[in-house]
């Protein structure tokens, strides 16, 4: 498989990382699509997860259960820090989770290491939402899911023991994306003032033709081809790529938003569009802060087990976290 | 914590006999198709499968090869070297057979 070069790309990529992406270059290049019905993708994701999600993070309390969604009943898992680790306040700060898998796959349990590892460093709670599908329930379905996921968490903030004041969203992929949309959505409807908006390896413009998406569009994990399925499966036909509630980077204001955290990885389709949110939100001047992780790629928040440089990669934002939501 | 440092561990019986199947070259080297079974069966994916067999017809996904290739390296204690992360390794039951048999320095199958 050929990899496209790197623009502005500094560091090589990690060893590591580059293993994972020729296992994945030796069996077909890229997640599976037309091949592969999404069940068998949940799956596929599922087990792979447990191969190289980090394991063994010290936890305190963990709680499955589940939330009334506004089309039935869907899943949550509240993480709470060890005593030890927590802010000595009864009432905990909380990241509100919406994990990747661009709305077709991924799940809380994929998204556990880094879940734990949030909870863990930060000293604060998790919880971890489950939403909608697609392709059975298209756009804007995780959309409405995630919002209604925040105001819940908001609504019952004591019975989950946390702080409805000090309450941030998050999510990696196509969660960052939700996540900056829930943000977007709390701010033009007057609903929750987020302390917090945490973005990993986010999407953030469905219709973007940058540099890293060009330079990356092939062997990185994530394919260009591959998003195009993706999109396809979770839109319904007609949808606008550059509708902000699927390309949040496209809204026309951003002025009044949470402060961010973002995330990206050097060698990620998604990196440049990452980088240009944080860019607009400074000039709407929104307190946005910025790391790229140098020589890494795509997911590589939730493969920590498999990627050492990941864990690092993680412990700096964890600590970020922590930093953000202990002054607010 | 490291998949790379964990197949490192010399302290797992259970490698070190899959290894020692795979090094005295014994006849059906069921460690591998065990390994393969038990991908299959977590993933409900059942019927006849032949050592020649091309996984990705018998309905691995891409995701499901990487796995593969992460719980090989646990099961017989080895790191693959990135060179021999190939396609063509990594095609069928026989094909990973004789890329350990490769590894482990030995000729059993030629």
């Amino acid at each position: 498989m050929e990899r496209g070069l790197a623009p502005r790309a500094i560091v090589a990529l990690d060893p590591a990382a580059k293993r994972l992406l020729d296992m994945l270059a030796a069996t077909g290049g890229t997640i599976d699509i037309a091949s592969v019905s999404p069940p068998q993708l949940r799956e596929s994701f599922r087990r792979l997860a447990r191969s190289v999600d980090i394991k063994g993070v010290p936890i305190g309390k963990v709680v499955d259960s589940e939330w009334p969604g506004p089309a039935g009943a869907l899943p949550y898992r509240a993480y709470y820090p060890r005593r030890s680790d927590a802010r000595g306040a009864a009432k905990l700060a909380a990241l509100v989770f919406f994990h990747g898998g661009s709305g077709i796959f991924g799940e809380i349990d994929t998204h556990d290491g880094l879940c734990r590892t949030r909870a863990a460093e930060s000293g604060y709670a998790v919880i971890s939402i489950g939403y909608r599908y697609a392709p059975e329930h298209k756009f804007p379905a995780a959309v409405e899911d995630t919002y209604a996921a925040t105001l819940w968490v908001e609504a019952q903030a004591a019975a989950l023991g946390i702080d409805a004041r000090r309450l941030a969203v998050g999510g990696d992929s196509a969660g960052g994306g939700l996540a900056a949309v829930v943000c977007q959505t709390a701010l033009a409807r007057g609903g929750p003032r987020l302390a917090l908006q945490l973005l990993f390896c986010p999407v953030m413009d469905m219709a973007a033709e940058t540099a890293s998406r060009i330079a990356f569009a092939e062997g990185y994990f994530l394919n260009q081809a591959t998003i195009d399925w993706m999109l396809q499966q979770y839109c319904p036909p007609g949808t606008d790529p550059k509708d902000p509630r699927l390309s949040p980077l496209r809204a026309a204001d951003l002025a009044g938003l949470p402060p961010a955290h973002i995330h990206t990885a050097e060698y990620d389709p998604l990196r440049d569009e990452g980088e240009a949110y944080a860019q607009r939100l400074r000039h709407a001047g929104v307190a946005a802060r910025y790391t790229c992780h140098a020589g890494l790629i795509h997911h590589f928040y939730a493969m920590a087990g498999a990627i050492p440089a990941a864990r690092v990669a993680l412990k700096t934002a964890g600590a970020a976290m922590k930093e953000a939501l202990t002054g607010t | 914590m490291a998949a790379a440092a964990e197949s490192r561990r010399a302290d797992n019986p259970a490698a070190k006999m899959q290894r020692s199947i795979v090094i005295m070259g014994a006849a059906s080297n069921g460690s591998v198709t065990e390994v393969v079974r038990r991908m299959l069966s977590e993933r409900s994916i059942t019927g006849e499968l032949s050592e020649d067999a091309d996984l990705r017809e018998v309905g691995l996904t891409s995701l499901d090869m990487v796995d593969l290739v992460l719980s090989v390296e646990r099961a017989f204690d080895v790191q693959i070297p990135e060179a021999q992360i190939t396609p063509a390794n990594f095609r069928s039951i026989a094909a990973i057979d004789a890329l350990l048999d490769t590894l482990r320095g030995g000729s059993f199958r030629n």
